[in-house]
């Protein structure tokens, strides 16, 4: 099956199976993977079965080959619930499935696929040293051609999912140029750093990865070093995209935070929705999340549409993110003193949301994707 | 008279004293209570023995005796270092010392201002009861007459230093009949009073190295030595000590934002350093000149708004009557530079996350944790939306 057009009721069928699943199985458990900063292993085992690891992976190996609006939709809806497990799926998703699904050879599909898209084993990619995707002009891990195999050194300071990865596909110098070498957790000369706790997306661990004189055979290069750039660049259209469709699932969740807040909470013998204060912040967020999903649906389909959406994408993930960064702030003022109590979940939502703005490229860095056809 | 924001050199040899100690005893530790999210004990016990508690307090009660800017200073370095030592400090100082010394009888002075002063005891402020948020006069907690004698029956929340302080100055409805004007009374309730405990700690998005803590009064008897101001008049005891107390807000809000600025420079230059090209970028640049706009604003409004805080809190203390203009126009000072000076530190430190990309949110960061307790000032001694409306009406011309 190859769906190339997005049905509305295959959407609608996933975001009703992720709502469900969301609020029966995640909401009960938020707290548990703030404290511990880890998804429990139960939610995982569930993701599996709803086959949320290989969405994008195509039906041969066991992915649930979606469409990307598709994707996107439930990357949104599961982000309402949980922001950290979204974005883990995300990654999974785009790192990985998507990658060696269009631009892995035979043999990597069929040595890695089938457990990818199962969640059986976790892959992430490792694009520029500094963690970002756009500063891949002094990449300094190199791998050294050694006739049959690669010899592969260098640091790269922030993988995604990197604590649970069992595949890393890390982006070297290869004399001529840059390719994707897979460089497999247990490999000699793998170095995993300790987890990187962000103020955010807790529970979505990164580490920083070296990599010294890692021996793989040369078919572990993915495509050919001229298709490179087309690799990142897909790799960077989906994931911004992906991180404001997630941003959005956490707007969408700090608006319901407010309403039912101002609705119940009084204040001078009236609920505090009745000041136009109030009514005008939601107004704003509601405005906003609208915004959001009329671009996220836009760019999603150009993407199943083939087109190149880079600018796009970009632009999606500077404004939602921003969007996203005021909204739950102000979903978090209209709680007054309670909204900075843990009590109430809006605090992790406001903390979801700088960090989502903070990853996968600066916005700045992004802001020149957008203007660079305007310079003649 | 001309106009002269500048401060004098011993103010300015105050901050170096200040910023040195800070810097070098107390600023290594913070992270640790942060994490641990306890009270800074021995960090109080340093800061007392700088005479910090009792800054503001006359010397004949044990305090320095010095002026509201050399608060106002103290508080902007100490802001800009941790919000938690600060609020400690202000609850102390700004909110417990201050209406017993606008406020409180010789005998009252006497009693509390010296062990207050030298940090030995520590003080607090409750207002805020689960009811009475921003609606702060919708008080429950009662305070029923008994002889010469109230007894208090209720509860407070979000009481700053509640857990650690000897003395609270606490308000209670005597009359609700008689609404806020004539019906609330203050009261400074001692730590060991019968019918009086502690209740939930609360766990926060920030602020972590001070305790926020709930306040339980069950029948618990106040003598009448104990009634700060006149009875009734409690609610105007808490409204001039929150005309001061949002103005101190204000300036350790202009420390964090002067701070955000310093780190995000200190970041710039260091990545220059390593070969980085961030400080040539004109989109990082310009983020840079609008937080140092700001702050620079910030700061003629913040201390503009303590001199007239001097002014207005001596003619209290004298018992003459306060010119309505005088009070108005700090009233509506103090809210404008709470709330504006709040918003400007969030942004600061919003803009030095941007500088920092990924450094800038993970653990340990001092912009980390910068970023978790700035929503607080844009919340706490009234919400950022309160004050505009304080404002508003004021330029309006509506009544409160």
């Amino acid at each position: 099956m190859n769906n190339l057009t997005s049905s509305n009721e295959e959407i609608d069928m996933i975001k009703d199976v992720i709502k469900d699943f969301g609020e029966n199985e995640i909401n009960p458990i938020t707290s548990d993977i703030e404290i511990n900063s880890e998804i429990p292993s139960s939610i995982l085992e569930k993701v599996s079965e709803l086959g949320l690891y290989g969405m994008l992976g195509s039906s041969e190996f066991d992915g649930a080959e979606t469409n990307f609006s598709t994707f996107i939709h439930a990357m949104l809806e599961l982000a309402k619930y949980s922001p950290a497990l979204s974005a883990l799926l995300m990654f999974q998703n785009v790192f990985s499935v998507q990658l060696l699904t269009k631009y892995g050879s035979n043999e990597q599909k069929e040595d890695m696929l089938n457990n990818l898209n199962t969640g059986k084993k976790i892959g992430t990619a490792l694009i520029g040293d500094d963690g970002s995707t756009l500063n891949i002009r002094n990449i300094n891990t190199e791998a050294l051609d050694e006739g049959d195999s690669l010899s592969i050194s260098g640091n790269k300071k922030f993988a995604f999912n990197g604590e649970i990865a069992d595949y890393f596909i890390v982006l070297c110098n290869i004399g001529k140029g840059l390719g994707f070498v897979v460089i497999e957790k247990g490999n000699q000369g793998v170095s995993i750093g300790k987890p990187i706790n962000t103020v955010g997306l807790r529970g979505n661990k990164s580490v920083p990865v070296s990599f010294y004189s890692c021996n793989v055979p040369k078919t572990n290069l993915i495509g050919l070093p001229e298709n490179t750039h087309k690799i990142i660049n897909s790799i960077q259209e989906s994931s911004w995209l992906g991180i404001g469709a997630i941003s959005t699932g956490v707007m969408e969740s700090a608006l319901s935070q407010a309403v039912k807040y101002s609705n119940e909470r009084k204040q001078f013998s009236k609920p505090i929705i009745s000041f136009e204060a109030i009514q005008s912040k939601l107004a704003n967020i509601s405005t906003d999340i609208e915004t959001s999903l009329a671009m996220l649906e836009k760019v999603s389909r150009l993407k199943d549409n083939d087109e190149d959406i880079l600018r796009q994408s970009a632009m999606a993930k500077i404004s939602i993110t921003e969007m996203a960064q005021r909204n739950t702030k102000q979903a978090l003022l209209v709680h007054g003193g309670y909204g900075y109590i843990k009590d109430y979940p809006i605090e992790k939502t406001v903390r979801d949301a700088e960090t989502l703005k903070s990853i996968c490229d600066s916005n700045d860095d992004l802001r020149l994707i957008v203007s660079k056809p305007f310079i003649n | 008279m001309p106009f002269e924001f500048s401060f004098t050199d011993e103010q300015e040899k105050f901050r170096r004293d200040v910023r040195d100690f800070i810097h070098s005893e107390i600023l290594p530790t913070i992270s640790k209570y942060d994490k641990l999210e306890e009270f800074p004990s021995e960090n109080v016990s340093k800061m007392a023995e700088q005479g910090y508690f009792g800054l503001t307090v006359p010397e004949k009660y044990g305090g320095k005796g010095l002026s509201k800017i050399n608060y106002g200073i103290l508080l902007e370095e100490l802001g800009a270092i941790c919000a938690s030592h600060g609020t400690i400090l202000g609850a102390h100082l700004g909110l417990c010392i201050t209406p017993i010394i606008l406020f409180g009888t010789e005998e009252q002075k006497n009693k509390f201002l010296p062990s207050l002063a030298s940090g030995k005891s520590i003080g607090a402020f409750a207002l805020t009861e689960p009811g009475a948020g921003s609606d702060a006069a919708n008080l429950q907690t009662t305070a029923t007459p008994d002889g010469d004698d109230f007894i208090l029956n209720g509860s407070k929340i979000f009481c700053t230093n509640g857990d650690q302080a000897e003395y609270i100055v606490v308000f209670a409805a005597n009359d609700k009949s008689l609404g806020p004007m004539g019906g609330i009374t203050a009261f400074i309730i001692e730590k060991n009073m019968d019918g009086f405990s502690v209740g939930k700690k609360e766990k926060k998005l920030g602020l972590r190295a001070s305790s926020t803590v709930e306040l339980i009064f069950e029948n618990c008897r106040v003598p009448k030595e104990n009634i700060l101001g006149d009875i009734g008049a409690g609610f105007m005891v808490a409204l001039s000590t929150l005309d001061g107390g949002r103005v101190t807000l204000a300036v350790g809000s202009l420390g964090a934002a002067q701070r955000a600025l310093d780190l995000s420079v200190d970041y710039l230059r260091q990545n220059q350093s390593e070969g980085g090209n961030l400080s040539n970028r004109q989109s990082i640049q310009w983020k840079l000149a609008d937080v140092a706009m700001e702050v620079y604003a910030s700061k003629f409004m913040c201390y503009n708004n303590l001199t007239e805080l001097e002014k207005y809190y001596e003619v209290i203390e004298s018992k003459e009557k306060v010119p309505r203009q005088l009070r108005d126009r700090v009233s509506r000072g103090s809210a404008i530079s709470k709330a504006y000076v709040s918003e400007v530190a969030s942004r600061a430190i919003a803009t030095a996350i941007e500088i920092q990309g990924l450094a800038g949110i993970t653990d340990g960061s001092e912009i980390e944790r910068g970023f978790r307790d700035s929503f607080i000032a844009e919340i706490y001694e009234g919400t950022n939306d309160i004050q505009r409306m304080i404002i508003a009406k004021e330029l309006l011309g509506l009544g409160l």
